[in-house]
């Protein structure tokens, strides 16, 4: 593992290298670098999955081929956990069809050896930006899935007539209780989610749900 | 006695051939019928004289005795039943209707059985009428042919033996006249060209050629040009017209034997090669096809493995040059980042450079001269190519290699060839469902007059396989390969005398060896082919 002379900050992004060939590893570092970026590189699969934070903002920068754990093995593992990093696939000669797979995977972009730095800075950047949003994402969806947790079954069937955009006469209606009780539980759930926003709650029903 | 003698022995021994007017004068001497005559005793022949009205016997010579096995005592008087096999034809009764012929038609010859104890023999008879002086007589002159029976039983047992090999031959046999014409062809020209013995007898073979090689085989039998010398046998290719219509190729071997008054022609063998010729030409581009592809194979493999591998100082080059720019370009980096982001630059730059030198020296040596090498040399000039692949599937490269070896005699791209193969199919061995150790090891040795290498992978060793079988053409436990590297490489070290073989100790992988000979061994050097193929059958 190498690590960056910048300044340890958790909100720092981080650009991670997984690439079993030195050469290309440790330039690619130091081109990262180059533009205050932070970058850490690992030589195998395993070794970034030993290290890796999932909470830490950033990109990743696969090869495609590796042994062991080839590169698509790799991205196939994140997958799995809802990883929220981007990854950049390094392709060779010929691994057009690996790229495709990777692709169709979700990868967030693949670039071919050899490439013109600028373009995979570029890219790093563009990574780097939807990894953050991805976090954040993610981020969200954690916290509502936590607030959305601490409702009472009563409450969650209240709160699905709101979302479907019934009123509360409608809601107490098809309960079968009084529309001042449905007010009661409309408060209890704004004051749960913290929002008043009908179109907030949809959002952070529909961002939990699948 | 002079004279009289010397004409009775002369004419004795023409027996069979003197006019019989000459015979009768000769025996109505008085000599005759004086037993002792000497002149009588001494015919080659043996003599009875027979009574012509009873076939009784009054006299014989000495040889006669002998022949019959009996004293002139015990014959005298006796009719041939005496003498005679007792079968019911060669009876008293029937050598009387012979003498009586004899006395009526003149002379008789045929054959007839004597007994001589228990033990009867053929006898060829001539009998010949004389007139003696007690009344008319009937000389038989027998001679013994058990001999020349035999020798002529087994002349017929010849001819047929050698009739029924000419006839059953797949090959032709034929006499020719020296302007082509057929005196004689055996019985196997119809199963060779489609016609009859009776076709082609008599009708010359200078039309059925192949107009492109009349003129020579036409030469040939003339004598004009380059002719046979007497005994000489040519070897002659030609092609000729099948009663089908189609050309075949013929190889005929001629033997001029005009001398020899029983062949009296030039004598032909002649064998149908044109499915060989055929099999032969279709073997050869199937060799060469194979070894193209195998050539393809192992440099599509290198191209693979090249392209990936000059690839990445290529990317690390662009990498430094890009960080360099980029430290530059925003006054972000130190002046000693930016040098040392050059350096490496140019160190990648002389590692792609390396891997192309590498590959350069590989392809160069395209020609076929074998020379005087040392083995571990060869390995360390396709060290660098092993170590890509070997990386590429995180295999670790051990060498074990001695430089003082005996030298060995080779064609260094073959070889090399070899060795990339072998070393090539150890690393694949250690595919990525491979979890044991990922060790490839080179070693080279002495070996009796030559030297030794040895490949050994620690894969998953051979499970079974047949190690035999590992080495045949299209046997392949790949999933995409085309099983020749292992049958080439054979065919290779074949071809420089030299051995290759496998060993997988349980557990410990798979070792392939090679031993090459220092010396070339003159009568396998050089290959007529290049390099042999083991082609299945």
């Amino acid at each position: 593992m190498q690590l960056s002379s910048h300044p340890q900050d958790p909100r720092e992004p981080v650009v991670y290298v997984v690439d079993d060939d030195d050469s290309v590893r440790e330039s690619l570092v130091w081109l990262v670098e180059s533009v205050g970026r932070r970058a850490l590189a690992f030589r195998g699969a395993q070794e970034f999955l030993n290290a890796y934070d999932p909470s830490q903002p950033g990109c990743l920068i696969l090869d495609i081929r590796m042994p062991i754990i080839g590169g698509l093995d790799l991205q196939e593992r994140l997958r799995q956990f809802d990883c929220p990093l981007p990854i950049i696939f390094i392709t060779g000669h010929g691994d057009v069809p690996m790229s495709v797979r990777a692709m169709k995977k979700g990868a967030f972009d693949f670039v071919q050896k050899p490439y013109n730095y600028q373009d995979m800075l570029d890219i790093i950047e563009a990574a780097l930006r939807a990894g953050a949003e991805a976090l954040e994402r993610a981020r969200q969806r954690l916290e509502a899935r936590e607030r959305l947790a601490t409702l009472t079954p009563r409450e969650h069937a209240v709160l699905a007539k709101l979302v479907e955009g019934k009123s509360s006469k409608i809601i107490a209606f098809e309960l079968g209780i009084s529309a001042k009780t449905v007010e009661i539980y409309r408060t209890n759930i704004r004051e749960k989610l913290a929002t008043d926003s009908v179109a907030q709650m949809v959002r952070m029903v529909l961002s939990t749900a699948g | 006695m002079g004279k009289p003698y010397r004409g009775v022995r002369k004419r004795t021994r023409r027996f069979g051939l003197a006019p019989c007017g000459q015979i009768s004068t000769l025996f109505s001497n008085r000599c005759i019928v004086n037993q002792d005559c000497c002149v009588f005793d001494a015919s080659s022949d043996a003599i009875f004289v027979h009574d012509a009205a009873s076939g009784r016997i009054l006299a014989m010579n000495r040889q006669a005795c002998e022949l019959t096995g009996r004293a002139r005592g015990e014959l005298k008087g006796r009719t041939v039943d005496a003498i005679s096999a007792p079968a019911a034809e060669f009876h008293a009764q029937a050598a009387l209707s012979r003498i009586r012929s004899a006395l009526t038609d003149g002379p008789q010859i045929f054959e007839w059985r004597l007994r001589r104890q228990e033990c009867e023999f053929p006898v060829e008879v001539r009998l010949k009428p004389i007139d003696g002086p007690g009344g008319r007589r009937v000389l038989a002159a027998f001679r013994d042919v058990s001999d020349r029976q035999a020798a002529e039983r087994r002349l017929v047992e010849r001819e047929r033996y050698y009739r029924t090999l000419i006839e059953n031959a797949v090959d032709g046999i034929a006499i020719v006249s020296d302007e082509g014409r057929v005196r004689y062809v055996g019985p196997s020209i119809t199963a060779v060209l489609g016609f009859s013995e009776r076709q082609v007898l008599g009708r010359s073979v200078i039309p059925f050629l192949h107009p492109a090689d009349a003129g020579e085989v036409r030469a040939l039998l003339r004598g004009t040009g380059d002719g046979l010398r007497v005994g000489e046998v040519r070897r002659l290719s030609y092609r000729i017209l099948h009663r089908d219509g189609r050309w075949r190729h013929h190889d005929a071997f001629v033997k001029d034997l005009r001398h020899d008054p029983a062949i009296g022609g030039f004598l032909v063998n002649f064998r149908d090669v044109t499915d060989l010729l055929r099999a032969e030409n279709a073997a050869r581009t199937q060799e060469r096809q194979v070894e193209h592809l195998a050539r393809l194979s192992t440099l599509g493999e290198l191209a693979a493995s090249l392209a990936h591998e000059l690839n990445q100082p290529i990317a690390a080059v662009a990498n430094y040059i890009g960080g360099s720019v980029e430290r530059l370009s925003k006054r972000q980096g130190t002046l000693a980042s930016v040098l040392h982001g050059l350096d490496r630059a140019q160190a990648e730059a002389l590692r792609a450079g390396r891997i192309i030198a590498g590959l350069r020296s590989f392809t160069r040596r395209g020609d076929h001269q074998r020379e005087e090498t040392n083995l571990t040399h060869l390995v360390t000039e396709v060290a660098q190519l092993i170590e890509l692949k070997a990386e590429m599937a995180a295999v670790d490269v051990i060498y074990d290699l001695r430089h003082e070896l005996p030298p060995v005699a080779c064609h260094r791209v073959l070889i090399e060839q070899v060795i990339l193969n072998i070393a090539f199919n150890g690393i694949e061995a250690m595919d990525t469902d491979w979890h044991g150790d990922r060790r490839l090891t080179l070693s080279t040795a002495p070996a009796g007059d030559g030297a030794r290498l040895s490949i050994a992978d620690t894969g998953p060793g051979l499970g079974g396989i047949n190690p035999d079988r590992l080495f045949e053409a299209f046997y392949t436990t790949k999933k995409h390969g085309l099983g020749i590297g292992l049958s080439l490489c054979r065919s290779i070290i074949d071809s420089h005398g030299g051995h290759v073989w496998v060993t997988a100790p349980i557990g410990q992988g798979t070792v392939f060896h090679v031993l090459l000979p220092s010396r070339l061994n003159p009568t396998t050097w050089p290959p007529t082919t290049w390099p042999p193929m083991t082609w299945p059958v």
